[in-house]
């Protein structure tokens, strides 16, 4: 039985004990299950992007944003379901903030910058009185959307980060905060 | 002989229940689903995890492409594109300066896998007000007489919700209720106390299971699971859906056979019989016209579409369209204007949180004009509303990075609250669906014109109704309130409630009205219309329950004259 008609034979039954068995069963050994795709970002473009995806979301108790595979998966939303301007606008977005970012010797002076320094370098990028370039302003604002949307919907951010529950089973209007714990991943 | 005893034009909310009430009574039915079969619990996309979305669940530059108008809304996604027509396919017009938002699909169910689920009754001042104030004509119905099948549409259907003695929104049979969270709770107390009573916040009465009877679980459906995406499509069968309620009923009988991928195009008239005798229909599989004939036929083709295959079904004995002697057909179309969203922030309670998602919120029942009166216009407007922790999505378009903003979405954010209005737009016949002079659509129906704008009364109750949802919120203990639309310009698009209704409207008089109170044409025996577009007025509540109670009304009624041979 697959995973498809192990759900579909949940959903039948409408048993919520069995509910457990289905989370586990969705444990995937691949951190990243998204279709593989051929890649639209270079190495070089990917590993930029992994740099300052870590920065915004970095490894702590929990994975960031490279653990979370989040450039990977940013990397197939771009080749599989946007269009050639999109991704021409991350191309040239990416490689105008690279070389914003980056020192006399290009871009691997930021690349070898301690963590804190790397998010004081990118901290002008959120704000209109950093003295960056609007245009990197506005591209730095959509990587880090897609950032963020790409950290906290993939299975690590999702389920270890937050917690992710597909099935609750009933809706608990007024819950003390501490039973849970942290935000749940998909909204109320 | 007929191919059919009954054909049910559509698979909706309305056909569905149709289909079912003909084929439980012995009659062989055929459904005409201009869509594609969508098979219940496979076809769904209810078990996607948020890792395995397309595009992270949000929609593509191909999808806005491809689906302009459709791709505007809330309910659409990569899981949920399979049930949006593709406006290229199935466009429509509108006159010069005006606009309509038609949002539909074509597929088995039809809008029923992807409703809002609200369930509301007409009350009896809904079916007074044309006579009142005069606008329309005079509902030829009474409370009293389609309450039994409220009863009946909704032990059936499974509607969750609270009896609270109301008579703008009469109790009904009801499954228990979703709970409040604590600040709904508080709210609800706030309110209620400023207002004394003259506003209500109740939790809203919406079609999902919460205590499956007997007769539901027997159809496969089981109890509502608060996953809240029901516009995906349930695989527990938990909410209302003609794929998950009435069609099963209906084919379980074996009376009962559905024709997916046909189109009705016209419906033919023999003006010797005086009845109607057959459906033209495209095969849009096979590209081949074919002739369903029939004793008597439902049109649930939703409200413009009905109102198109109408007008363009003319022969001599009706030159203007069939059953449009009273050139009421494709008029008075009306929706409800969905609009003044207002939010706000509710202090404290950020020790609280809730488990589960909940596939409601509260409803506050229409007060204007009822507890509430003004001289400024007639009727009212209900509003739906909720209240919830603000989530990481939303925390994120602040400023911030690293450890620390990692640390702060891993927290909900305050509580907020929300209220959206829902306006009654009153009856009007200039508020038209005309046919195309020359466009054709994919099928080959011609494409409608849709001529419809707001009048006086209805921008008044608009301006009444946004200034009252931030009151609402104000009184509530809300801060920081905000409104979804700017300043001074009305931000509702007609067809925004989808909700269109009202393009065959029921009437005392032929000569004013297209259907009697059984929804069976003044003019054509043996048709019936029980989609929206028999209603003679919009009132504030959502239509859905009201379409299922006069469906299954209307079918009984169908039923006894078909059995004396009156049709």
């Amino acid at each position: 039985m697959n995973r498809r008609e192990m759900l579909l034979a949940l959903a039948a039954v409408s048993t919520a004990s069995l509910v457990a068995c289905e989370r586990t069963e969705t444990r995937s050994e691949d951190a990243n299950p998204t279709p593989v795709s051929d890649s639209f970002f270079t190495p070089e473009e990917i590993s930029q992007l992994s740099f300052i995806a870590q920065v915004i979301i970095p490894l702590t108790d929990t994975a960031g944003a490279i653990e979370a595979g989040v450039p990977r998966r940013i990397d197939a939303a771009l080749s599989l379901w946007h269009d050639a301007e999109t991704r021409q606008n991350w191309r040239l977005g990416l490689e105008r903030l690279a070389a914003s970012l980056g020192g006399e010797n290009g871009w691997s002076d930021f690349a070898a910058l301690d963590a804190a320094a790397k998010l004081d370098a990118l901290k002008p990028y959120e704000s209109s009185r950093g003295g960056k370039d609007p245009q990197d302003i506005a591209f730095f604002s959509e990587l880090k959307r897609f950032v963020v949307l790409a950290y906290y919907t993939s299975e690590a951010g999702a389920t270890e980060e937050l917690i992710y529950d597909p099935v609750p089973g009933d809706y608990r209007g007024c819950v003390p905060f501490e039973e849970i714990g942290r935000s749940w991943a998909t909204g109320g | 002989m007929s191919d059919f005893d009954v054909v049910v034009v559509g698979s909706g909310m309305s056909g569905g229940w149709v289909a079912k009430e003909m084929s439980e009574r012995g009659y062989k039915v055929a459904v005409i689903e201009r869509g594609q079969e969508i098979l219940h619990g496979i076809d769904y996309k209810d078990f996607v995890d948020t890792w395995d979305l397309e595009n992270f669940g949000e929609k593509t530059p191909q999808d806005v492409e491809d689906y302009p108008i459709q791709s505007e809304l809330y309910a659409f996604g990569p899981t949920t594109r399979q049930y949006w027509v593709k406006d290229g396919e199935y466009p429509y017009e509108t006159p010069e300066g005006q606009d309509f938002k038609w949002r539909r699909g074509h597929h088995k169910g039809g809008r029923s896998i992807m409703w809002g689920r609200q369930s509301y009754r007409f009350s009896e001042t809904d079916f007074e007000a044309n006579k009142k104030d005069g606008h329309g004509v005079d509902w030829p119905v009474r409370y009293d007489e389609i309450k039994p099948w409220y009863d009946h549409v909704e032990r059936f259907a499974g509607i969750s919700g609270t009896n609270e003695g109301l008579d703008i929104l009469p109790d009904g049979i009801f499954q228990p209720p979703f709970e409040f969270n604590c600040v709904e709770v508080e709210l609800k107390k706030r309110i209620e106390e400023k207002y004394e009573g003259r506003r209500r916040i109740i939790p809203a009465r919406v079609a999902n299971l919460t205590a499956p009877t007997q007769e539901q679980t027997d159809l496969g459906r089981g109890r509502c699971q608060a996953r809240n995406h029901c516009d995906r499509g349930c695989s527990f069968g938990a909410y209302f859906s003609s794929n998950s309620a009435t069609l099963p009923a209906a084919e379980r009988t074996g009376n009962c056979t559905m024709l997916y991928n046909r189109a009705v195009l016209s419906l033919e008239y023999d003006s010797g019989l005086g009845r109607a005798v057959a459906a033209n229909v495209f095969n849009s599989e096979t590209g081949v016209n074919e002739r369903i004939t029939f004793r008597a036929v439902f049109l649930n083709a939703s409200t413009i579409t009905s109102a198109i295959i109408l007008l363009n079904s003319s022969s001599s004995a009706f030159p203007n369209g069939l059953a449009n002697s009273s050139g009421q057909v494709g008029r008075n179309l009306m929706d409800h204007m969905l609009s003044g969203a207002a939010f706000g922030i509710f202090p404290g309670f950020t020790d609280m949180y809730f488990s589960g998602r909940r596939p409601s919120g509260f409803y506050i029942p229409r007060f204007r004009n009822h507890t509430e009166q003004t001289q400024e216009f007639v009727r009212g407007y209900g509003f739906q509303g909720g209240a919830t922790r603000v989530g990481w999505n939303h925390l994120a378009q602040m400023a911030g990075m690293g450890e620390k903003f990692k640390n702060r979405l891993r927290h909900p954010g305050p509580w907020v609250a929300h209220c959206t209005g829902f306006g009654e737009i009153l009856p009007n016949p200039n508020n038209q669906v005309r046919l195309h002079a020359s466009k054709r659509d994919k099928d080959g129906l011609p494409v409608p014109v849709i001529d419809a704008k707001l009048g006086e009364n209805d921008i008044k109750l608009y301006w009444q109704m946004r200034k009252d949802a931030v009151e609402i919120l104000e009184t509530g203990g809300c801060r920081g309130i905000g409104i979804q639309s700017s300043e001074d310009t009305v931000d509702y698009v007609f067809g925004d409630g989808i909700h269109e209704m009202g393009t065959a409207r029921m009437g005392h008089d032929p000569a004013t009205s297209v259907l009697n109170k059984w929804n069976q044409s003044h003019d054509v025996s043996n048709l019936f219309i029980t989609d929206g577009s028999f209603m003679a007025s919009a009132g504030c509540q959502n239509p859905s329950l009201t379409y299922m109670a006069f469906s299954a009304r209307a079918a009984d009624h169908a039923s006894d004259l078909l059995k004396s041979g009156a049709i």
